[in-house]
């Protein structure tokens, strides 16, 4: 059970480069199954990295060779970086959309057209046009048909509600006069 | 690994850098570099020859296609092998579907006739170089394997290769090499009749 941590321990020495614990390696003195395998674990790094090395030295070329000509055959190689028609193409639409948005406003604020002396005045305009505003409004309200009837209406649901929260003895929430 | 020290060496990153701004040569040598490479890191999740070096050549197309999205920032061969990974596991998944739909009792283990014994023993010729041992572990263990001797990977960028946490990956290379050990088992040679109980891994070899 304990060898079973102990050898985790060490593949884990072996992976990271640093030295056992203490424990460990009290562990190790007097367990040799475990001594044998950090001995197994040194030896089959070395082994693996050079047994890699010797395979793909001895490797035929011709694999590489045959994914080149399997890739001619199934495409080319784009001219254009692909980054171009790639994802930066939203960030590149985005900017040219705001710049043109920009050049419009500010051909608008630049070059908008000067009044001329024969046009009048906005103030002047506005002195005649507010009044007038005001009149309409108040002509259109007192032309109504229903005010008077919803001033009435008005006042008869005030009296009620007075009356209710007179003989109940409660609050209704409206304004008692 | 393999890599050359002269001056006009240029590391995979480079290559990769400039064969996405349209550099064949660039690209064709990173594909003679890594395709002995892929093609023993994908051995163990295929059966022939032919299947690996067919994954080999969809992973440089893919690779290919995709060179653009490549981050510099992390190592090319990380990239690379992540690509792999992703095409082996998903070419397994179709391809064992397949093989379950014409027929469920495919997907077993027929026993060992006299023509697969003799093949069987070839192999053991072959492990003389223990690649060929470990290519009979668990895939994944093999992969990490490889990418942590082959390729010296950290465990970090093997994690990232292999979507698999750190943890996971030095978990997988704790049982590679326990797998590994009981691989290469033999009663060891002593004359002590206690010792003789007890059994070493007898690396071949060293």
């Amino acid at each position: 059970m304990l060898c079973s941590i102990y050898k985790l321990e060490i593949s884990r020495a072996l992976d990271s480069g640093k030295p056992l614990s203490g424990l460990a390696k009290r562990h190790l003195r007097r367990c040799s199954p475990c001594r044998e395998f950090a001995r197994f674990g040194r030896e089959l790094e070395q082994r693996l990295t050079h047994d890699a090395a010797t395979l793909l030295e001895n490797h035929h070329v011709s694999l590489g060779e045959r994914a080149l000509s399997s890739l001619g055959r199934r495409t080319e190689l784009p001219s254009i970086p692909r980054r171009i028609l790639g994802k930066p193409v939203w960030v590149a639409a985005a900017v040219s959309a705001i710049f043109l948005v920009a050049i419009v406003l500010a051909t608008r604020i630049l070059f908008v057209t000067p009044r001329s002396d024969q046009t009048p005045s906005l103030e002047s305009l506005l002195k005649y046009e507010a009044p007038r505003v005001y009149l309409e409004k108040a002509a259109q309200k007192a032309e109504s048909p229903y005010e008077t009837e919803i001033q009435e209406l008005k006042k008869a649901l005030g009296t009620a509600a007075g009356i209710i929260e007179a003989s109940l003895n409660i609050g209704l929430g409206g304004q008692t006069k | 690994m393999n890599k050359n020290s002269s001056a006009g060496y240029l590391p995979d990153e480079e290559l990769a850098s400039r064969a996405a701004a349209g550099s064949r040569p660039s690209f064709e040598e990173l594909v003679s570099r890594y395709a002995p490479r892929l093609f023993y890191f994908l051995r163990a999740k295929s059966q022939t020859d032919e299947d690996i070096e067919d994954l080999v050549q969809e992973t440089f197309l893919r690779a290919f296609q995709n060179i653009n999205r490549y981050d510099s920032r992390w190592k090319f061969s990380t990239w690379l092998y992540t690509l792999a990974v992703r095409l082996a596991i998903s070419r397994y998944r179709a391809k064992k579907t397949k093989l379950s739909q014409l027929d469920p009792e495919s997907q077993e283990c027929p026993s060992l006739g006299p023509p697969e014994i003799m093949i069987e023993k070839e192999k053991a010729e072959k492990h003389k170089n223990i690649w060929n041992l470990a290519v009979s572990l668990d895939p994944k263990q093999y992969e990490a394997l490889w990418l942590r001797y082959a390729e010296d990977m950290p465990i970090k960028d093997i994690a990232r290769a292999m979507k698999k946490s750190q943890a996971g990956v030095r978990v997988l290379l704790h049982r590679a090499r326990l797998n590994l050990g009981e691989k290469l088992k033999v009663p060891a040679p002593s004359a002590n009749l206690a010792e003789k109980e007890e059994t070493s891994y007898a690396l071949l070899n060293l």
